[in-house]
């Protein structure tokens, strides 16, 4: 059921078995997957169900370290996550893919990487996260989607480098897909308008119950069994730096662990490309849709795009972290003033390399997802101003290292190296050199505003990096409880009945989208909710 | 800078030809002894113009190089091939035709094979060079040089 704390009065105490704390991919997932058990459950949302600018403003925080930027773009906190019913899967543009086998190791070279558990731990909560995200299946591989797409994935596939699948589910906002479940569950209740301002607690072991408030000032006490918090990844850490009852560092911050390790996806418009002349090559490049009836969604179309990205293997030996292209097709006709300089960039130096494939007009552009290392000063702490509620707001130090830019330009040196020796095309590399608008959905046809900087504008030591609006890691789980926050079970190392959910428990960031993984580990965590309370 | 195409053979090059004479295909001309390769493919007669061995000497060391092979242009070089060769000249700073020659393998009688195979493994074991940000093989970025020298020789 729905219901809206504005509608109580205050002093409301309500209790129950689980107390869930966001209702996003995470929140959501979890509350759903519980709804059979019989278990009661109290999903706490600080929005409605639409966006409401005086709720959306208290994710509002001061960026101190490296900008958030979509490259040309400054982006502020609050645009990056969202705060109503959904969560930030209202602007999810819906790539799904599995974590890699790699991240899951501890591998040398790299500060504080690997999991407590494997990848193999993972895989039976991927096959049923391809239900809640409505995927096909958890078949990923590139043969499978060439043969269902008809499309050819780019045949870069050397020791070094091999092609991805994307699985795209578009738009899957959690909120509108599952809001009808969500009022017609019985053991299940969402409360909108339900502000976390506190966990509180008498000795920092134990959460006796958190403490809620309405915009409009109403006070109301949830007490539960467990709680999990799952209000994203700045979010979570957030919460447990306010929670100050039993120490001033906050709660399950013994170790000085919350908010570290803050990671994102670094995203570089990379630059462009020149594939030999078989049309083929080109053919597959942006993806596509098909329908295929998996007996779930009827008549619904799944689609895939492929990328091409550093293999396991190769990030084992040489010790770096993973690098993803998406080489996509991108229509010039509508790129206005621009179009002389992409045409130079791209068809002319075509010509020069005697490579003609790309279709007159057009030219194939590098989108560069990366990993970054884990930085313990990149952190989410509290800042000084306060928000509507009184608590006090975010303060992001987000760092990446001159050696996270060295290993993004050896990965996208690399992956061009085997451009060349499959015999694929060119690639030509601009970091920083190139600009680009709008590229999340760019297919051909669409509009398309990119752009090749003058060289004497391009800065390769220091080239824009912008954002994956994937925040990462501030909860990290271990088994150590002096680098992380969470167990393998993702309850808090020092709080024995506060378990956490979302990609602040990621140990590593992985080069993969996060979401997919984000509702694997939801639905992994109600099992263990399940096994410890009843 | 541009060609005075009059000075090379009218040897013709259809439009695919110019298509692979690009900096790959700049590699197949250059180690296919030129446009006699091309005139060959058509059973005709040859135009390749051998040299003798040649000494040549770097900044830092004096090098006998194998007797290499002056390819002779056909009269339709892009000229964008040109300008990449004078780009990988600014870059790599190597402006020895005799040198660059001497780095490429001997004629072939199947260029493009060959040329392929070259470009192919340059960039398997990393001998690449950043050209204006292509990376392009080390081989077929020295034949593109070779071109671009060449037509400056010819008082292009």
């Amino acid at each position: 059921m729905l219901t809206d704390a504005r509608d109580l009065t205050s002093g409301t105490r309500r209790e129950v078995d689980v107390c869930v704390i966001g209702a996003g991919a995470a929140g959501i997932t979890l509350a759903l997957e519980l709804d059979a058990s019989g278990l009661s459950v109290l999903v706490l949302e600080s929005g409605g169900t639409d966006l409401e600018p005086a709720t959306q403003d208290l994710h509002a925080g001061e960026v101190v370290g490296r900008p958030l930027t979509t490259l040309d773009t400054s982006v502020r906190l609050d645009q990056t996550r969202l705060r109503f019913l959904g969560g930030t899967t209202n602007h999810w543009a819906g790539f799904c893919r599995p974590l890699h086998p790699i991240d899951f190791e501890e591998r040398e070279g790299l500060h504080r990487s690997g999991w407590p558990i494997d990848h193999a731990d993972l895989v039976p909560y991927w096959d049923r996260a391809t239900e809640w995200v409505r995927i096909t299946d958890n078949d990923f591989s590139v043969e499978t989607w060439e043969q269902r797409l008809g499309l050819p994935a780019p045949a870069l596939r050397t020791e070094r480098v091999e092609p991805f699948v994307f699985q795209t589910t578009y738009p899957t906002v959690f909120g509108r897909l599952y809001r009808r479940e969500l009022e017609a569950s019985d053991n299940v209740e969402v409360m909108l308008h339900a502000n976390v301002v506190n966990l509180a607690t008498d000795d920092g072991r134990t959460v006796r119950a958190v403490d809620v408030r309405t915009l409009g000032g109403t006070a109301l006490e949830v007490t539960a069994a467990a709680f999990v918090l799952a209000t994203g990844g700045i979010e979570n850490a957030r919460i447990l730096l306010s929670s100050t009852d039993a120490d001033p560092k906050g709660l399950a911050n013994g170790t000085d662990q919350v908010g570290r390790h803050f990671a994102e996806h670094l995203q570089i418009y990379a630059g462009f490309g020149v594939a030999d002349d078989d049309p083929a090559r080109l053919a597959g490049l942006s993806g596509g849709e098909v329908t295929i009836d998996t007996g779930r969604h009827a008549g619904a179309r799944h689609g895939a795009k492929f990328a091409v990205g550093l293999t396991d293997e190769h990030l084992r030996t040489e010790k770096t972290t993973g690098v993803e292209v998406q080489i996509l097709v991108g229509d010039l006709a509508t790129a206005g003033p621009f179009e002389p300089e992409v045409a130079a960039a791209t068809a002319d130096v075509g010509a020069l390399l005697g490579h003609q494939a790309t279709p007159p007009g057009s030219a194939v552009y590098l989108q560069a997802l990366a990993e970054q290392e884990l930085d313990p000063e990149s952190r989410v702490a509290l800042g000084s101003a306060t928000d509507a509620l009184g608590m006090r707001r975010v303060e992001l130090d987000w760092r990446y290292s001159a050696a996270d830019r060295t290993r993004i330009l050896d990965g996208l040196h690399t992956i061009a190296e085997a451009a060349g020796e499959t015999g694929w095309g060119r690639l030509q590399l601009l970091p920083g050199g190139v600009h680009a608008d709008a590229v999340d959905h760019i297919v051909p046809g669409e509009f398309l505003t990119v752009y090749r900087a003058a060289p004497s504008e391009r800065d390769v030591e220091n080239f824009p990096v912008g954002i994956g609006y994937h925040h990462m890691c501030t909860t990290r789980m271990t088994d150590d409880p002096t680098v992380g926050v969470v167990d393998a079970d993702c309850r808090a190392h020092e709080v024995d009945n506060l378990w956490i959910a979302g990609s602040s428990v990621f140990a590593t960031p992985g080069v993969a989208t996060p979401t997919f993984t984000i509702v694997a580990l939801a639905i992994r965590l109600a099992d263990h909710l399940k096994a410890v309370l009843l | 800078m541009g060609c005075d195409t009059t000075r090379f053979p009218a040897v013709p090059v259809s439009r695919r030809d110019a298509l692979r004479l690009g900096s790959g295909g700049a590699l197949a001309l250059v180690i296919g002894g030129g446009a006699g390769w091309l005139d060959r493919r058509d059973g005709t007669t040859t135009a390749v113009v051998p040299v003798d061995a040649t000494t040549t000497t770097t900044s830092t060391t004096t090098t006998t190089a194998a007797p290499v092979v002056i390819p002779e242009l056909p009269n339709a070089i892009d000229p964008a091939i040109i300008s990449l060769g004078e780009r990988v000249i600014a870059t790599t700073g190597e402006n020895d035709l005799a040198t660059l020659l001497a780095s490429l393998p001997g004629v072939s009688p199947d260029p493009l094979v060959d040329a392929a195979t070259l470009v192919r493994e340059d960039f398997a074991t990393g001998r690449t060079v950043d050209v204006d940000g292509w990376i392009l093989s080390v081989s077929e970025a020295r034949a593109a040089a070779v071109v671009a020298l060449l037509c400056a020789d010819t008082t292009c």
